[in-house]
């Protein structure tokens, strides 16, 4: 049987259900681990012991009454510290948000709370989910359980970090051009970035307004679709909220998927220049393993990844910058290296070119959805390889590769990261699951079917 | 490779100054290089000069909401 902190939620849910899990003592365990480890992992900007607890006794004696609210009733999670928590700081991670105390709950912190989760703490993240690894924050950057000299990914780095780690169940994660899908890959758990308008972002702090997406992160799909279930829905309050049917995206996830149409977006990440060869590999296994699923796979040309990656950085300098003038010109010593130095970039763009880069973005959506005519879903590499390390990291990393992750943001999309297997040195590589836009899904429904047919799900970092 | 969009520092501390940005020199070099290379990018965008766009290829806002499939 797992160590109670490495239960999955699915696992966990059924075992308070059934009464056979305490989740006062589930909260001890995630707690008792985070005081083992996270001195060395940074995962945790802001713990929330007390309150943890009281909520973890009132949700026991709620189950004890008959009231169990659902499956995420009594589970731990860690929540992005750019999501606004009320009577709890939310920094962004930053020296000018030091002492902000929200009033109000971010609305999908609200939604996950009235499914009965118990929130452990605020987790590390880029500076305004941007600037990262810094090295001159109020806290650590977060570290990679897996190898504590790689960074575990961004902006949702301590998410990444405590779910791999056994520090929290699931987490929130927000994602603008990567940044669920990045550190999920880097840190070999699973995160969705839902479609853009499922996911109320209405106090969550915002990046690019026409990019930023919520979303869920946990060890397996099945976990994201037990929190997507909570956090999805319309919110009159979020002007890119849309009103769709939510269905029920657990039951929707462990369907089966023989007859599903998958394909295969090789020239993002085949030849000289794209994935390393572990991840080929990987990619090429996990297609393999789809095959024997039942599944069609086909290979499928999208537009050039450089076209993506040009409109998508255009779009995320200008609106960052738009968010950030004002305290940039007044306050830049508030903010760390690598934030003010990249938004400061977003200054010397044109409104010309960002409207052209808005105009080029509908035209590329245009043609990915055209692409997707004949099949279901999309797969293609998530990162290039596996983590980097920190010495490794840039103040401008947007001149060299393009982000394999850019193009779905652009497209509003959802896309799922899973994990698919480990480079010679032990750390995870993960690809992309993409599919229709509010077809989320089959998007989990396809990553939770690979997780059941691989090993990748049974092996923890070495923490 | 294409031939980067390059700006002098001369060049680059007036715009810097008309944009009331405050550089350290080693942030202003480091910006000069980072902005030849988002201009560089920027041209792989095409620019549309049709006088009378379709309304839909060009004025939609990308922000606007996706329709359900």
């Amino acid at each position: 049987m797992s160590a109670r902190h490495y239960l999955t939620m699915a696992e966990a849910a059924h075992r308070i259900a059934a009464r056979d899990l305490s989740p006062v003592d589930l909260v001890k365990s995630y707690f008792a681990r985070i005081d083992a480890i996270d001195d060395r992992l940074h995962a945790y900007v802001l713990l929330n012991r007390d309150a943890a607890l009281a909520s973890a006794h009132e949700a026991e004696a709620e189950i004890a009454q008959g009231k169990w609210r659902g499956a995420l009733h009594g589970l731990p999670i860690g929540i992005k510290d750019i999501y606004g928590t009320a009577g709890l700081r939310t920094t962004c991670h930053s020296h000018l948000l030091i002492d902000h105390v929200p009033k109000e709950n971010a609305e999908s912190v609200r939604r996950l709370k009235e499914a009965g989760v118990i929130v452990l703490g605020k987790l590390a993240t880029h500076e305004f989910a941007f600037g990262g690894p810094s090295h001159d924050l109020p806290f650590p950057a977060a570290r990679n359980p897996w190898n504590l000299d790689h960074v575990p990914g961004g902006s949702s780095s301590g998410s990444g970090a405590a779910i791999a780690a056994g520090l929290c169940a699931g987490a929130t994660g927000s994602d603008t051009g990567g940044s669920i899908r990045n550190p999920a890959g880097n840190c070999g758990i699973a995160g969705i970035k839902p479609t853009y308008g499922l996911v109320s972002r209405r106090g969550v702090f915002p990046l690019a307004h026409t990019l930023d997406t919520c979303g869920p992160m946990a060890w397996t799909s099945e976990d994201c679709a037990l929190m997507l279930q909570a956090m999805a829905g319309y919110d009159p309050h979020d002007p890119a909220s849309v009103d769709v049917t939510i269905p029920d995206y657990h039951a929707e996830a462990l369907k089966p998927v023989r007859g599903l149409r998958v394909g295969v977006v090789r020239h993002f990440y085949e030849g000289r220049d794209g994935a390393t060869a572990d991840t080929q590999r990987c990619i090429a296994a996990a297609l393999d393993v789809l095959r024997d699923l039942g599944i069609a796979i086909r290979d499928v040309t999208l537009p050039e990844l450089y076209d993506f990656h040009a409109a998508g950085r255009v779009i995320v300098l200008s609106e960052a910058y738009a968010v950030h003038r004002a305290h940039l010109s007044r306050t830049p010593e508030l903010y760390g290296q690598y934030s003010r130095e990249r938004l400061r970039l977003g200054a010397l763009l044109t409104a010309e070119e960002y409207y052209q880069a808005q105009r080029f973005r509908r035209v590329l959506v245009e043609r990915t959805l055209r692409a997707m005519d004949s099949v279901d879903l999309l797969i293609t590499a998530n990162n290039y390889g596996a983590a980097e390390r920190f010495a490794d990291a840039q103040v401008f990393p947007y001149f060299g590769k393009p982000y394999l992750s850019m193009p779905f943001n652009l497209t509003g999309q959802p896309a799922h990261a899973i994990c698919c297997g480990f480079d010679a040195n032990g750390l995870p590589l993960s690809l992309q699951i993409v599919g229709r836009a509010f077809d989320d899904a089959t998007v989990l429904r396809l990553g939770h079917a690979y997780e059941q047919a691989t090993p990748w799900r049974q092996r923890r970092p070495p923490i | 490779m294409e031939n980067p969009v390059d700006i002098s520092p001369e060049d680059f501390a007036t715009l810097c100054r008309t944009l009331e940005l405050r550089l350290s020199p080693e942030e202003a070099d480091r910006l000069r290089r980072a902005y030849s290379g988002i201009k560089t990018l920027i041209r792989r965008i095409p620019r549309d000069e049709t006088f009378m766009p379709e309304p839909a290829t060009v004025y939609a806002h990308p922000g606007t909401r996706l329709t359900a499939s």
